[in-house]
């Protein structure tokens, strides 16, 4: 042992109970730098008995250690347990730190066998530590050089013990590597060096002490806020939240499943919000140095994303043939072990149809319009709020709408990745469920993945994108997970019965909210399944779980569900599926082939498959019968399911190495009908836009933004063909219109609710106006907030569609109407009289609209016209119904929409009911 | 056996769904407005009149006299021929049932500027008349606006001109297509196919320019895109008349064809692809002579029909046709005041004549003057009639009883102040006319004219500035 003049040097062991202890208490005991004290940390009776009889002492926490070894030593000496420092590392630290004035400084981490695991620690700017090694690279002295890093090695780090004080040493709640982390980054803001000296060397073996994952994760995160800016932070948290999503869907082709760690860490960081912001305001007092300090010793981009590239890479490079077995035999091997490749295709088949949402979000095109600018509003009006549809209502909106609202709010109101993430994530999310759904009966991964893309993207896929119904194509993604988690067997005891019906439910109410007609599908697909299999009583147990989950799935729809009316959506619209020729043909063959020549039982299951798709495409083409665009999507959904189910069969079956005989001959005509569908499904990634037509709206109200502030306070009425009008319309004398929001009307203006007192106001005024009683529109008009009259279509010309040149005819012959040639495509009218908006003060002055708000400059004595159907909710009061609108008070200058009280609690319901249902299905999964 | 069953039924399902009908073609709308070309009436409801014929300058003036049964503000608004340059507009109210005239030369002098009247409740109706120290000229004003309008009674002889003028007041930007009908049959006219109109502007057209030395001119002018409201001006060295377009109809009335000692033809033209037999009844006062002339026209030729030789004036026509025409009156200076009883007449028709009847030779002081205006296609029994006086000119209310039983009518003079002259309850014979002399200086500038049956209504006025012919607004 080396005796200094004065031993300045206290080592603090931290036991976390993981095993080692003596080993550790050992080597320090064995250190040739004389130590002033050794302390030991953790659960008071390991840390007491490992202290007997080594002259240690006990403390249950780092600040009673730091206060029992008083303030004559200079430096702390942190070692976890486990860790077997080399006899000379705490010299060589010590002298290290001596040598560069460095605050912190930390050791080189080996392995027993010579391996090394860290050279100091550098961060990205998410705090993910990155050693920089190889995983099997040895110590031969490469890195040894003494250099500033980002962070140290939480096994072994000195520490001075001054600085470890005034930076109030580690945070309580954090896993150890995460408060390695965050200290040294609280040192360095304190103007500290955090240093590395190779030469202090420290023996451990991480697997053996890893903390939980989901904790590590969490207070990364809580280290990331307590260590940078406002203003770092504003791009900082968006980034990690999109990463971390992204590493949980990378991660599932990995085998991985990190989904729930996902929640549980930014659900606890949401918990304990209030006392991160606390602990960050106390950290970054007094730092005398800012963000660009901290990113010197960080690398560039994310750790995460290397990483899960480089997994992707090393994974895919392991599922190619190699040089020498390039072969059909390899390639085959392959396929029927495919989990890795058969992701990889289904992602970059995705990334490839959903490419033109990542920058414009869903198109703006008949019942498919963008999501509203932000969530928190748009939940609000769902659970109560008002509907702003046409000239507003009180009715509830639809539940896609919550959805909408809380995938804007899950992004932060970015403006397109919401949609995106639900547009490719619902076709991702079908695929997947088809290939899930086809494991029930066995069916392997590659004819699954197959039977995916067509289900996802085949005709009947791209029937319901030509319908426009965002809310049917997003629950297509859903409907095969539904089936699966219905039909697959049960096991396990009551408990897991309890967590299945709570998946079931959650599963179906998440369909139900897409599209509430899709949860019509299951039951009769299931019941039909029953009965083919009648003797199978896991068919029976799946028929009732099926019956609980719609009708818990109806539960959850509330509170829409007890003011609508699900015969009335079934019926809007004249259902009527063109059936693409060529397709239905390629169709045929496969049903026919697959249930012929498949083998017991799959032949069985093709057989309920082909009867389950013949009655989809009945339903589809249903409209002489009553029944809707809503319903041909249905019966659409029932008809993809039912074809994508045989083309799986069929894939199985041809590939089944007892395939023989006329059986294999048959299933070779069938894998030609694949072929054609898979063609024809190929077809839906040259839009880009998972099938949905290419955008109407946007593009044609993009002139509402030609005078800055005009389209906020003001409306359009779209007139035309009825199948190019904005979401739902009215008639008057069999010509379509309908009022919708400047510049382009979102996801909650799609669904009209019934007509109001306004709303027939303004059916007068356009029965006056189309049977020529008033030549001046304008005025008529303005009353409604409405500045601009755009016809749809082309209304002149020898090509112009009838309804087009009526309305435009009808508005040429307008006196206070101006025509706008700016406009492409559409005939467009301003109005001639000014002044127009949508809520207007007794002076004249517009408000401007803003999501769900309407405010201006506050008028004291006056009033405001808000034109929007009459309803008491809307104040400040005192409110009175003049000519059909509100009239309210303008003293506050805010226009506000009291939310009707027993919706709202009924949607707070439902929200309990779904964290408990999640917490329900997720302890059923993750219990022993 | 249950996977073969199975199949079945999907097939039956499949075929179930194949044969389905798809949905019936879209909707068209069936507005009103529409490709119709429906008489132009006063209604009880704010109503717009278009008068595409207003000129002040120098030497013109414009009266635009409003006649209404309820009371009404008055919009008045003048376009401006310099493009983009707002109208000018003035505001006035009638109290009802009244009548009120505008000379607009008080209101500005810029010369053309045709004018649009508001009228904010009704039933109302607007007509104007232009007048100098030696012009009357004039119509009621157009409160109808379909896509395709007739227009007859134009020619380019030599010593006469015929212009179109296209008033457009919407702000939209309308095309035109002009169709020319001469006695040659469909004059093409490339320059005329796919006019453009501006908003709020007006286009007069003289057709010598395109279509030289033709004796009888209709046209057609069809809208593409947008709407205008044309109107045919018609002058000679002696006058000028003007008057609107109309729609084609199988009947039409003229309550008095002669005005000023001038000499009237129906001139007609053929809506449909078919030769049309066209009938003309002559009334009287004191009675009728049906079937007085019959003339077959051919399609696409007009045709211009004289009438001097039918009757002694005062009297009216009524034109029956088998398939609808577009008719108009024009009453011209006698032949034999021009050139000494030379045939004004042309011979381009086959005329039967059922009658005698021989021009009478007059002997009158010095004609001047140019008159025409439109028939009228469907008699009501209610009638607001703008009307307008000069002192030393005669202004003379007409209504035609074309049935077949007497009328009892009660005529309403509308004047801007309570008293504007008595009530007059006349009857009608059947298939007669009857004149009720207007009162000039005593600020009548109109006339409610309501019957037990239906009547049509015109008026008109000769004196020493020439002639004018003008049609009533039925009441709908």
């Amino acid at each position: 042992m080396t005796h200094t003049r004065q031993a300045s040097v206290a080592a603090v062991v931290l036991s976390d109970g993981s095993g080692g202890l003596d080993a550790t208490l050992t080597a320090i005991d064995q250190q040739v730098y004389e130590l002033a004290s050794v302390v030991l940390v953790g659960a008071a009776a390991d840390a007491s008995a490992a202290a007997n009889g080594t002259g240690s002492i006990a403390r249950e926490t780092v600040d009673q250690a730091v206060e029992a070894i008083g303030t004559s030593v200079e430096y702390l000496w942190f070692v976890a347990e486990g860790a077997t420092p080399r006899p000379d590392a705490l010299a060589a630290a010590a002298r290290d730190a001596e040598r560069t004035d460095a605050g912190v400084i930390g050791s080189k981490i080996l392995r027993p066998d010579g391996g090394l695991i860290s050279v100091g620690v550098i961060t990205d700017a998410f705090g993910v530590p990155y050693s920089g090694l190889d995983s099997s690279e040895r110590d031969q002295g490469q890195h040894d050089v003494v250099r500033d890093v980002a962070a140290v090695p939480r096994p072994a780090f000195l520490m001075r013990r001054d600085l470890f004080h005034g930076l109030g040493g580690f945070d309580s709640v954090m896993a150890p590597r995460a408060a390695a982390i965050d200290i040294a980054q609280r040192a360095r803001q304190k103007g500290a060096r955090v240093v590395v000296s190779p030469a202090s060397e420290v023996i451990f073996e991480p697997e053996a002490h890893e903390a939980v994952r989901w904790k590590e994760e969490a207070t990364r995160i809580r280290a990331v806020i307590k260590a940078y800016g406002l203003l770092t932070l504003l791009w900082v948290l968006p980034l990690e939240f999109v990463l971390g999503l992204t590493e949980v869907v990378v991660s599932i082709f990995l085998g991985k499943w990190y989904g729930f760690d996902f929640v549980k860490a930014w659900a606890w960081n949401l918990i304990h919000v209030i006392d991160t912001f606390a602990v960050r305001h106390r950290s970054r007092s007094g730092a005398v140095t800012r963000d660009e300090e901290l990113f010197r010793y960080q690398r560039k981009g994310s750790v995460k994303l290397s990483r899960l590239t480089s997994a992707s890479m090393s994974a895919l490079r392991s599922r190619l043939p190699g040089d020498d077995r390039f072969s059909v035999e390899a390639i085959g091997d392959e396929i029927k072990q495919p989990a890795f490749v058969v992701g990889i295709l289904a992602v970059l088949f995705v990334l490839v149809a959903a490419r033109n949402l990542w920058s414009g979000g869903f198109p703006a095109v008949g019942y498919t319009l963008p999501f509203p600018a932000n969530g928190s509003d748009v939940l609000s009006a769902y659970a109560g709020g008002w509907n702003p549809a046409g000239l507003g209502s009180p009715e509830p909106l639809r539940p896609l709408i919550a959805i909408a609202g809380f995938a804007k709010l899950v992004t932060l109101n970015a403006a397109s990745f919401s949609e995106y993430l639900l547009g490719a994530g619902a076709m991702l999310s079908g695929i997947w469920g088809m290939m899930r759904l086809l494991r029930t009966w066995s069916i392997a991964a590659a004819p699954g993945l197959i039977a995916g893309i067509v289900y996802v993207a085949g005709p009947a896929a791209q029937g319901i994108g030509g319908n426009t119904h965002l809310g049917a194509l997003l629950a297509l993604g859903v409907l095969p997970w539904a089936l699966r988690f219905v039909l697959k067997p049960t096991h396990g005891d009551s408990w897991a019965l309890v967590a299945r019906f709570a998946s079931v439910i959650l599963v179906f109410g998440l369909l139900g909210a897409f599209s509430p007609l899709f949860l019509l599908i299951p039951i009769p697909v299931v019941g039909l399944y029953a009965l083919i299999r009648f003797s199978d009583g896991d068919a029976w147990r799946s028929f009732i779980l099926s019956l609980v989950g719609t009708a818990g799935g109806v539960l959850l729809l509330s509170p829409w569900i007890w003011s609508a009316s699900i015969l009335g959506i079934a019926r809007s619209g004249y259902a009527f599926w063109h059936v693409p020729f060529v397709a239905s043909i390629a169709g045929a063959v496969v049903v026919v082939a697959a249930v012929l020549a498949a083998k017991r039982p799959l032949g069985l299951i093709a057989g309920w498959a082909a009867l389950v798709g013949g009655l989809g495409l009945a339903v589809s083409r249903s409209g002489d019968f009553g029944f809707g665009t809503e319903t041909e999507s249905m019966g659409l959904a029932a008809l993809g399911l039912g074809v994508a189910a045989v083309v799986g069969i069929v894939g199985q079956s041809v590939a089944a190495r007892d395939a023989g005989g006329w059986r294999r001959f048959v299933m070779g005509i069938g894998s030609v009908g694949i072929l054609v569908l898979v063609v024809t499904s190929l077809t839906i990634v040259l839009g880009g836009r998972v099938g949905l037509p290419g955008d109407r709206f946007t593009s044609g109200f993009e002139f509402t933004r030609a005078t800055e502030g005009q389209a906020e306070i003001s409306r359009i009425l779209v007139v035309g063909p009825r199948h190019l009008l904005p979401g739902d319309s009215r008639t008057i004398d069999g010509g379509a219109y309908r009022v919708v929001s400047a510049p382009v009307p979102d996801l909650g203006e799609v669904r009209l609710a019934d007509s109001l007192e306004f709303d027939d106001h303004l059916r007068d005024t356009m029965d006056m106006i189309v049977t020529g009683e008033t030549k001046r529109a304008g005025a008529e008009l303005a009353v409604f907030g409405i500045r601009w009259i755009v016809v749809m279509g082309d209304g002149r010309g020898s090509d112009a569609s009838e309804a087009s040149r009526a309305w435009r005819d009808v508005f040429a012959g307008q006196l206070d109407l101006l025509p706008l040639t700016a406009a492409i495509g559409n005939t467009v009218f301003a109005t001639d009289i000014h002044p127009v908006g949508r809520a207007l003060t007794t002076a004249g002055t517009p408000w401007s609209r803003s999501g769900w708000e309407f405010s201006g400059e506050p008028e004291p004595g006056r009033r405001l016209f808000l034109a929007e159907n009459p309803d008491d909710g809307w104040g400040p009061g005192p409110r009175i119904t003049t000519e059909s609108m509100n009239e309210i008070s303008a003293e506050s200058g805010e226009v506000v929409y009291a939310p009707d009280q027993g919706r709202r609690t009924q949607a707070v319901l439902v929200l309990l009911a779904l964290v408990v249902l999640i917490v329900v299905s997720m302890w059923g999964r993750t219990r022993p | 056996m249950r996977r073969t069953l199975l199949l079945i039924l999907a097939g039956f399902a499949v075929v179930a769904g194949l044969l389905q009908v798809p949905p019936p073609p879209d909707e068209v709308p069936d507005f009103g407005t529409i490709d119709v070309t429906e008489p132009d009436g006063a209604v009880a409801s704010p109503s717009f009149w278009y008068c595409p014929w207003v000129e002040a300058g120098d030497v013109k003036d414009t009266d635009i006299m409003v006649a209404t049964e309820a009371s009404v503000d008055v919009s008045l608004t003048l376009f401006d021929p310099v493009t983009n340059e707002d109208p000018t507009v003035v505001d006035y109210s009638i109290v009802g049932p009244g009548a009120a005239g505008v000379d607009t030369g008080g209101i500005l002098r810029r010369g053309e500027s045709p004018a649009l009247v508001e009228i904010s409740d009704g039933p109302a109706a607007a007509a104007s008349l232009e007048w100098a120290d030696s012009l009357l000229s004039g119509d009621r004003c157009i409160v109808s606006v379909p896509k395709v309008w007739y227009l007859t009674g134009g020619t380019t002889k030599t010593g006469s001109f015929t212009e179109l003028r296209l008033f457009n007041p919407f702000a939209d930007n309308a095309e035109v297509t002009i169709t020319a009908y001469s006695e040659f049959g469909v004059d093409v006219v490339a320059e005329l196919d796919g006019l453009d109109v501006a908003g709020r502007s007006w286009t007069t057209i003289d057709m010598e320019r395109y279509l030289p030395f033709r004796d009888d001119l209709a046209f057609t002018v069809t809208s593409t895109n947008g709407l205008v409201i044309p109107a045919i001006v018609r002058t000679d060295d002696r006058g000028e008349a003007m008057w609107p377009g109309s729609a084609p109809s199988e009947t039409w009335d003229f309550p008095i064809v002669t005005t000023g000692g001038l000499e009237p033809f129906i001139s007609v033209l053929s809506a449909g692809d078919d030769d049309v037999l066209v009938t003309v009844d002559i009334l009287t006062e004191s009675g009728s002579l049906r079937n007085a002339r019959e003339v077959t026209i051919e399609s696409s030729v007009p045709t211009l029909i004289p009438l001097s030789d039918l009757a002694a004036p005062p009297y009216g026509v009524r034109v029956r046709a088998t398939s609808p025409v577009a008719a108009s009156v024009i009453a011209v200076i006698p032949a034999a005041e021009v050139d000494g009883g030379e045939g004004e007449v042309p011979d381009t028709t086959t005329t039967s004549s059922s009658t005698t009847t021989t021009i009478a030779s007059t002997e009158e002081d010095f004609i001047k003057g140019l008159a025409g205006t439109v028939g009228i296609s469907r008699p009501a029994s209610e009638w607001i009639v703008p009307i307008d006086t000069f002192p030393n000119s005669t202004t003379s209310l007409w209504m035609l009883n074309a049935g077949a039983s007497a009328v009892t009518v009660e005529v309403v003079p509308l004047g801007e102040v309570e008293y504007h002259g008595a009530d007059h309850t006349l009857t009608i014979d059947a298939g007669a006319i009857l004149g009720v002399e207007v009162d000039v200086g005593i600020g009548i500038y109109g006339y409610h004219v309501k019957a037990d049956g239906p009547v049509s209504v015109a008026w008109e006025m000769s004196g020493d500035r020439g002639a004018v012919l003008v049609t009533g607004v039925p009441t709908q």
